[in-house]
């Protein structure tokens, strides 16, 4: 009887490892020699190419990072006070700034959009592209993936302060002139 | 089974106490390790190794690094117009600083600009 069930645990695990094994080749279809061959001559120039982009994208990060939380602590905080001192309604804005911290630490929060392209973007670095050319092409397909989702955090938290402004300038309309 | 645990325990003790130093300085090593491990682990999963531009290759773009305290918008005052119009002002700056360059996007990364395309080569 043990021995049944230890066969049929095996038989488990065994299929469970070919299905994941089968999916993955699916997911990833094999290169051409051609292809292959391109990439293991252009190996040295590439992974040059690719270091000089994570380089300055993480000095992007830094930059963008600080130029994010320096908005949100210097200028819409004390905005958001100020309009509640003055007893006005800033539901919207309130709103619109939760969107973008939102975005904000979406961007550079941990485990988030930058530091996962930078984790991805690293072992993609580390893969030997003249002995595995195809695993390095689908490391380097899955970095330019998450790279984009970096781009689309950013442009999302730009658009939440364009949206801020366009509220701050509706709430202008409503607020009295200067010495009335 | 209890009294054999007991009596190993004594003896493991008797042997420390005989080679107290040893065992302090080893106890010391392994601590270090330990939190070194633990600093380490923390350094990488915090995102603190991402914002890191002291680490060995970034050099050159340490300098980009802006350390900059740009002006602060007043929390406290009246707010009129006139006070709209300047946190207007300092928005609209940071927000042309932020969309001048095309941060994270451009076509650096496709498969032609690194030159792993399929492409047949010339």
């Amino acid at each position: 009887m043990k021995h049944v069930v230890l066969m049929a645990v095996t038989a488990a695990v065994v299929c469970a490892a070919v299905v994941v094994v089968v999916a993955r080749a699916q997911e990833q279809p094999a290169l051409s020699e051609e292809h292959q061959t391109r990439i293991r001559a252009n190996c040295l120039s590439t992974k040059e190419t690719l270091r000089r982009i994570h380089i300055s994208d993480a000095s992007l990060r830094v930059n963008r990072g600080q130029a994010f939380e320096n908005i949100s602590t210097r200028l819409i905080a004390p905005f958001n006070s100020r309009m509640a001192l003055n007893r006005l309604d800033g539901t919207t804005l309130s709103s619109i700034t939760a969107a973008y911290e939102q975005d904000s630490s979406r961007f550079g929060g941990q485990q988030q959009t930058y530091q996962r392209y930078e984790q991805q973007l690293s072992q993609t670095l580390e893969i030997d592209c003249t002995t595995r050319p195809t695993e390095f092409y689908y490391a380097v397909a899955e970095s330019r993936r998450l790279r984009s989702e970096v781009h689309d955090t950013v442009k999302q938290a730009i658009q939440q302060l364009k949206n801020y402004r366009r509220e701050v300038d509706i709430v202008k309309a409503s607020l009295p002139e200067p010495g009335q | 089974m209890i009294s054999r645990l007991k009596h190993w325990l004594r003896s493991a003790v008797d042997a420390a106490n005989k080679h107290a130093l040893v065992v302090f300085i080893v106890s010391a090593v392994v601590a270090a390790f330990v939190l070194v491990a633990v600093a380490l682990h923390l350094y990488r999963t915090s995102g603190s190794l991402q914002l890191d531009l002291s680490r060995p290759g970034y050099e050159n773009v340490r300098q980009e690094a802006k350390d900059e305290s740009p002006d602060s918008y007043p929390a406290t005052g009246t707010l009129d117009r006139a006070a709209a119009e300047d946190f207007m002002d300092m928005l609209d700056r940071r927000i042309r600083e932020l969309d001048t360059v095309d941060a994270f996007g451009g076509d650096g990364m496709t498969d032609a600009a690194l030159g792993i395309d399929d492409a047949p080569q010339q």
